[in-house]
């Protein structure tokens, strides 16, 4: 059982999200209105309301699955609280200088600030030194945690032992949960992309310090970015999924799942893939060798393939083979690993380069990556807390499921998501703010979008008013 | 491991002794671009027209030459005629042959046309203007009068204006092609794939151009972009090794 004070840390990460979360998706309704022609926003305040949805709606659920890791790695290694709170600090201190940066400075250059973009000073002049350093803040913060939990594992398990490589041989005398093995290829994927966001803030800042005079090779610069930005995202997923493998046995109230030689080679394949799927992002920039063009696309495949070939096995086999008890906890696991692959598909689509060709920056990318985050991690997300907030209290969760809430999270979410997909097919543009009268599709299925995207929201207050009122219950009582 | 140490200290090497070679033409070249050209007015045919009577029908490309010219003048002429002979862009573009020298005529330059063969091409406009230096100063183009050899010296350049009177690209020297082609693509919005050369200022790139063997080589920028998951790699390794020695001390 978890000391108090990680429930304590771990419930007012939960509150934080939560709240970080509903006003996301309030941003996120407000841009697809103003999409919709249903409402005016000035330019600029448009892409300041992107910019401040994209970083936070990744940064807040990065820092779930990092805070639900943290919180099951308890089980097998001794982990410290203070670098918990540490990161939490860092979070804070970063996303209110985030948000300052957007919304005082009118800093508006996008979530993923790609080169020379945030050079290039259409707001106040303090403002991308304070955004470039508040994506510092969170990077040092979350490297610290990063590393923390991997010296925890590495205190108990061998290098090899981490990396389930003893399955390769024919015997073997330690076991290492499939959870361990999933966080450790995740904390390493995530280590590395945070070095890569810091080498590259480093770069920004010396061009910025030598008052514009060193320019940086906008090339280097774009793959420093996507190596960071397309990592991170899809880091959150697997660490969602170390928490599936850990906790959906054991909340169907069947045994827990045992490691083997195809989910640790699955697993290592995936560590070292992603590291070369972010080429998938390269493919209009004609001076990158056609060489890495194609490593890009065969990584995008083996990266996504090995991964969800052995989950969705695991998963499908375990739902459909045993009779279980299903609960909130282990349905929203199971609609997010859904969510998780068809966005999947929807990616494995977009990084095919002959694909890529018609549907590059057109609403198809916003629609695979919403996919599989608002109706992948966030699911399995909210999976882990709801089953949490019982945790808290050494209860299990009843077996009772409210079925309006799925329905309304079913359809809000896929009806807003398809909207998406439908704008990718009629070649509509992603990050416009209006669309000229040759895409009004484009308005059109906005404004559909905004009416899902409210009844999504509708579905995630109602799954929350529980793990709220229980996280600020443990909150409140321990600190009272 | 020797071998890489040696690749990255030559790549330094390289690319700090190239700085000083490659930023001049590079910048002579970026004056005044995307600036919008002087509208001055040009006779042609002993008939005024403001510059913007041209551009704004189809956009154009300025050569500015004169016609006593013994040096570049002509082959430049020559050469741009006979590349545009062998450039099938389908797209529309006017070339505008314009003294700069005011001793030029209009009979001079319609001379100039003839010997070219080119007074009844269309798409050839041959023409004189009272505001030389007013162009010169919008084009950035320099010519220097050698009273020795009563000649100019000057650049040989070509300037591509789009239909709304903006400095798109600019070309120094006798140019093949592929770059004329480049240019009249682009006064017509069309992409021109571009990537910066190393300059004095930049020594990251990933890639260098080659113009020899007209081929992209791997620079240090290429190296960088791999140092952070090498950092992870090695912290990872150094991680294991503790690991193993608090492992053996438990087991
Ligand atoms: C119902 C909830 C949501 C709504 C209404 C919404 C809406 C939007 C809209 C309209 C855009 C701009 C699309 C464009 O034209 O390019 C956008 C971008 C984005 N959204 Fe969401 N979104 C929602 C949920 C999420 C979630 C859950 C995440 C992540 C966990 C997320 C992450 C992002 C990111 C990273 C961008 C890209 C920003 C950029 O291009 O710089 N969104 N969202």
């Amino acid at each position: 059982m978890a000391e108090l004070k990680h429930k304590r840390v771990l419930s007012l990460w939960i509150l934080t999200v939560f709240l970080l979360f509903v006003a996301s998706i309030i941003m996120g309704i407000l841009m697809r209105l103003t999409q919709g022609n249903a409402m005016k926003m000035d330019v600029s305040g448009f892409f300041e309301i992107m910019t401040v949805h994209g970083a936070t709606m990744i940064g807040i659920w990065f820092v779930a699955g990092m805070a639900s890791v943290h919180y099951l790695l308890h089980r097998y290694v001794r982990v410290t609280t203070w670098i918990n709170l540490f990161a939490m600090v860092f979070t804070v201190i970063g996303v209110v200088m985030l948000w300052c940066a957007a919304f005082i400075g009118k800093f508006h250059a996008g979530w993923t600030f790609l080169y020379p973009l945030p050079l290039f000073v259409a707001w106040k002049h303090w403002a991308t030194p304070v955004f470039l350093s508040a994506l510092g803040v969170l990077s040092v913060g979350w490297l610290v945690w990063s590393v923390g939990m991997l010296v925890a594992i590495f205190k108990k398990y061998t290098l090899q032992q981490a990396f389930g490589w003893q399955y390769f041989k024919k015997v073997h005398q330690v076991d290492t949960p499939p959870f361990i093995l999933i966080t450790v290829v995740t904390l390493i994927g995530i280590v590395a992309c945070l070095l890569t966001a810091l080498l590259l803030l480093g770069l920004f800042f010396s061009e910025i310090a030598s008052g514009n005079k060193l320019v940086h090779d906008a090339l280097l610069m774009k793959n420093l970015t996507y190596f960071f930005g397309h990592t991170v995202a899809n880091e959150i997923l697997y660490l969602c999924l170390a928490t599936l493998y850990e906790l959906l046995p054991e909340v169907s109230g069947r045994p827990k799942w045992k490691n083997s030689w195809y989910i640790a080679l699955a697993w290592n394949a995936t560590m070292i893939f992603i590291l070369f799927a972010f080429f998938h992002h390269m493919y209009m920039d004609f001076v990158q060798p056609e060489a890495m063009q194609v490593i890009g696309q065969l990584a995008s495949y083996f990266a996504s393939l090995p991964a969800v070939a052995v989950t969705l096995f695991s998963v499908l086999a375990f739902v459909f083979k045993n009779s279980i008890r299903w609960t909130t906890t282990n349905l929203l696991f199971f609609l997010g690993t859904m969510g998780w692959i068809i966005g999947g598909v929807g990616a494995v689509i977009d990084s095919t380069i002959s694909a890529n060709v018609f549907l590059h920056n057109s609403l198809w990318v916003p629609a695979h990556f919403h996919t599989y985050l608002a109706m992948g991690s966030v699911l399995m997300s909210l999976a882990f807390f709801n089953w949490v907030v019982f945790d808290f209290y050494n209860q299990s969760e009843p077996e009772k499921i409210s079925r309006l809430q799925i329905i309304l999270l079913l359809i809000g979410g896929f009806g807003f998501l398809l909207m998406f997909y439908l704008g990718g097919a009629y070649s509509i543009p992603r990050r416009f703010n209006v669309y000229p009268s040759q895409l009004s599709i484009g308005s059109a299925l906005a404004l559909a979008a905004a009416a899902f995207a409210v009844v999504y929201l509708i579905a995630i207050i109602l799954i929350n008013i529980r793990i709220v009122k229980r996280c600020i219950k443990i909150f409140s009582s321990a600190s009272s | 491991m020797y071998k890489n140490i040696f690749l990255c200290f030559f790549l330094i090497l390289t690319r700090s002794l190239s700085w000083g070679l490659d930023g001049k033409e590079a910048l002579s070249e970026e004056e005044n671009i995307y600036q919008k050209i002087a509208n001055v007015a040009i006779t042609v045919k002993g008939k005024e027209y403001p510059l913007s009577a041209f551009y704004s029908k189809s956009p154009i490309i300025i050569a500015q030459v004169f016609t006593r010219c013994t040096g570049i003048c002509m082959p430049f002429l020559l050469q741009l005629k006979t590349n545009l002979q062998f450039i099938q862009t389908g797209k529309s573009y006017k070339i505008l042959v314009l003294s700069f020298d005011p001793r030029d005529s209009e009979s001079d330059m319609q001379q100039l046309a003839e010997t070219f063969s080119l007074q009844n091409d269309s798409n050839w406009i041959f023409a004189t203007t009272d505001e030389i230096e007013t162009l010169n100063n919008s084009t950035g183009f320099r010519a220097l009068w050698d009273s020795s050899s009563l000649q100019y010296s000057h650049e040989a350049l070509l300037t591509g204006i789009n239909s709304e009177g903006i400095i798109k690209k600019k070309l120094i020297g006798m140019k093949n092609r592929e770059a004329i082609s480049n240019l009249i693509s682009e006064i017509n919005h069309g992409f021109i794939p571009s990537y910066s050369i190393p300059g004095q200022n930049s020594m990251l790139n990933c890639f260098n151009y080659d113009p020899v063997s007209g081929k992209n080589k791997p620079g240090i920028g290429f190296l960088i972009m791999a140092v952070p998951a090498l950092a992870t790699f090695l912290l990872v390794l150094l991680l294991g090794y503790l690991s193993k020695g608090l492992y053996h001390r438990r087991t």
